[in-house]
Order: C-alpha cells, then sequence, then structure tokens
C-alpha cells in the first residue's frame, strides 16, 4: 500500500524543485513507518492498516493538489519564464487530447452507426470503409496512448495526425451510404470539401506544433528521477 | 478551501496547536504521525496524510509553528526514516489563546440560546 502512497505524491509532486519533493517524500516516509509500527505494536492486523494507509490517503488528495498549486504559484512567481513555459504546456495538452478523444469518439461514433445499418442488413460488413476506419480509430487510440507520458507525447501528437485526417474522410464517406442528413449535408453544402480541408489543415497544424513544442532537447531533458536518501521507501522509489 | 478570516484559524490548525503545545510539553517536539495519533485519540480518525502536510506547512510558513529534520544519525541508530520535529512557536501559542478566547463567548452564546429556547418550549 506505501509503494500506492510514493506514487501517487510522485505524481502530484512532479515537475516541483527536487528539494520540495524530497522533503514531502520523507516527511511520507516517516509518517507510514511510524503509523506501521504503531499499527503493529497494537496489534493490528495488516489488511487493516493498509485500509487505514489508503483511507489517509485518499482523504488528503485534494489537499495534496492544492499543495501543488501552491507550490507551482510559488515556483512561478520566483521565475516567470518557467510559469509561462509550463501554462502553454497545460494548454497544449489539453487541446490535443480533447482533439485525441475527439477523433477517437468520432470513429466509434461511425462504427456504432456503420454497425447498426449491418444488423439492419442495409449494407454489407467489412467494407473497405468500415475496416478502415476501425482501423484508424485503433490507431487512434494508441496515439491517444503515447499522450499519456511525458516523453512518447511528441511521437503521439506526430502519430495522430494520420489517423485523425483519415478519420475525417474516411468517416464522412461511410456516413454519406449510412446517414440521410449526413448525405444531405455533403450534397446540399457547397463548401463542404473545403471545410473538410480546413479542419485537415488545423487539426495537421495544431499536432505538429504540439509535437515541435514536445520535442525533447537537451535542455529540456527530463528531470532526474528521484532521489530518497533514507532507506525506508519502497523499492522502486528510491534510487 | 473556505476563506478566512485574517488571524483566525480552522479548525484543524486549531487542534494542531492544542494537540502539539501538549505533546511538546511532554516531548519537547512533535512529528506528523505523533500529532494525527493525538488528534485521533480524541474520537476522530486519523488526519490525513494531505490535510496534514499540507496544514502543517502552511502554519510554518506563517510562523505559528517552526520546524527542522531530525539528525538523521539518531533516526538511522533507531532503525527509522528521520522525522521533521515540529515547535509551537510563540507566535503559534498566541494564535492559539487568541482562537480559544473567540470560541469561549460563542460557546457561551450557545448555550444562553439552547437554554432560552428550553425555557421557552416549556412556558
Amino acid at each position: 500500500m506505501s509503494a500506492l502512497v510514493y506514487r501517487w505524491a510522485a505524481w502530484y509532486s512532479r515537475d516541483l524543485p527536487e528539494t520540495v519533493t524530497k522533503e514531502r517524500r520523507d516527511e511520507l516516509a516517516s509518517d507510514i513507518h511510524e503509523h506501521t509500527a504503531w499499527a503493529r505494536s497494537e496489534g493490528m492486523p495488516d489488511g487493516r492498516l493498509s485500509r487505514d494507509i489508503a483511507s489517509r490517503t485518499v482523504r488528503g488528495i485534494f489537499s495534496d493538489l492544492g499543495w501543488r498549486r501552491m507550490q507551482l504559484r510559488r515556483n512561478d512567481a520566483l521565475d516567470p519564464a518557467a510559469g509561462r513555459r509550463r501554462r502553454v504546456n497545460s494548454a497544449a495538452l489539453f487541446l490535443v487530447a480533447a482533439v485525441a478523444l475527439l477523433i477517437v469518439g468520432w470513429g466509434v461514433a461511425v462504427l456504432s452507426r456503420v454497425g447498426q445499418r449491418v444488423l439492419e442488413g442495409a449494407i454489407s460488413p467489412w467494407s473497405d470503409t468500415a475496416n478502415g476506419v476501425i482501423a484508424f480509430t485503433v490507431l487512434a487510440t494508441l496515439g491517444l496512448a503515447l499522450l499519456v507520458r511525458r516523453r512518447t507525447r511528441f511521437i503521439g501528437a506526430l502519430w495522430l495526425i494520420v489517423p485523425a485526417i483519415a478519420l475525417l474522410h474516411l468517416g464522412t464517406y461511410a456516413l454519406i451510404s449510412t446517414s440521410v442528413t449526413i448525405m444531405m449535408l455533403t450534397f446540399n453544402l457547397p463548401s463542404w470539401d473545403l471545410l473538410l480541408l480546413a479542419l485537415d489543415v488545423s487539426v495537421a497544424l495544431l499536432l505538429v506544433g504540439a509535437a515541435l513544442w514536445w520535442w525533447p532537447t537537451r535542455s529540456q531533458a527530463p528531470h532526474p528521477a528521484p532521489v530518497v536518501t533514507d532507506a525506508f521507501a519502497p523499492n522502486g522509489v528510491h534510487a | 478551501m473556505p476563506r478566512r478570516k485574517p488571524g483566525s484559524l480552522f479548525p484543524l490548525e486549531v487542534a494542531i496547536l492544542e494537540h502539539g503545545s501538549a505533546i511538546q510539553a511532554r516531548d519537547g517536539r512533535f512529528y506528523g504521525f505523533s500529532l494525527a495519533r493525538s488528534i485521533s485519540e480524541s474520537g476522530e480518525s486519523l488526519t490525513a496524510h494531505g490535510t496534514l502536510y499540507k496544514a502543517l506547512g502552511r502554519m510554518t510558513d506563517s510562523g505559528l509553528l517552526s520546524s527542522s529534520w531530525e539528525d538523521p544519525a539518531t533516526a538511522e541508530a533507531e532503525g527509522r526514516p528521520r522525522r521533521r520535529l515540529y515547535e509551537v512557536t510563540a507566535e503559534g501559542a498566541t494564535a492559539l489563546s487568541r482562537a480559544v478566547a473567540a470560541a469561549a463567548p460563542s460557546r457561551v452564546i450557545a448555550a444562553n440560546t439552547a437554554v432560552t429556547s428550553i425555557v421557552t418550549s416549556i412556558a
């Protein structure tokens, strides 16, 4: 259980100065050790101790996040340029993740519509378009997963370009044969192609821009792994 | 988190100062878990990690508490991680006295209100 506490602490103290992170980690290491020693002296079963530690962690989540926000504000005041970088980074991540989710959602929505028409017997299954939508939805989901880790984020942004553009076109094409509304819209809206092209270019520019922003450089090398100087942190947390 | 009036304390901060002062009188200084355990003895569950250490940090920053890390050699000799030791400062003691004094009239008013409502209901 304590390993989970340390992982949570490592997550909410990421990007903070090493001294601040280390002090929080050392204080937690002491607390968990004292808690464990006290519980054993009271004859408390291990299961109850684990539940107590988990409960203390979960109940403190909002305070941990508040503490992080406070520390970041403090850092931003000391280094405004770093604060700006962090805000741009958060905005880029938010935008790219939103686009990726929309793309995956679009793929799933198209597939459910195609599936519905297949069940109704209106169209035959496993058409090239449906297969393409399935493949690119899977690829878009992989791209979304690559955004989760900071180190692979730039790959994720680049990865998403092809499935995003392909799904926009294939999805629309698949819906033309399964949805009267989409068919009417595409035939009656003269600027439909232009709209799709504008969407392609916007999405591609956003993803390329985000990939360049996240591109690893020597000066932006990831922070070294946290180091716990005492021997009481769980395996995998201390150096 | 609710906004507070300048100079006022949150209930957790009052508890930290009360229990911290008691442990300090007995042991000299106190650390996070000793405080959590002491507070829990008054019938509450052990204070959450995040809540406790955020409050301790805030109180240290505002001068109500002072803190220092225990000598690593002492901790090592006892086979445990080093503790961050806290002390209630003179400013903290004054803030606690003020908080207790401020709480006392409201307790009296609450008691008076309760008595008045009981008398009214009897009449």
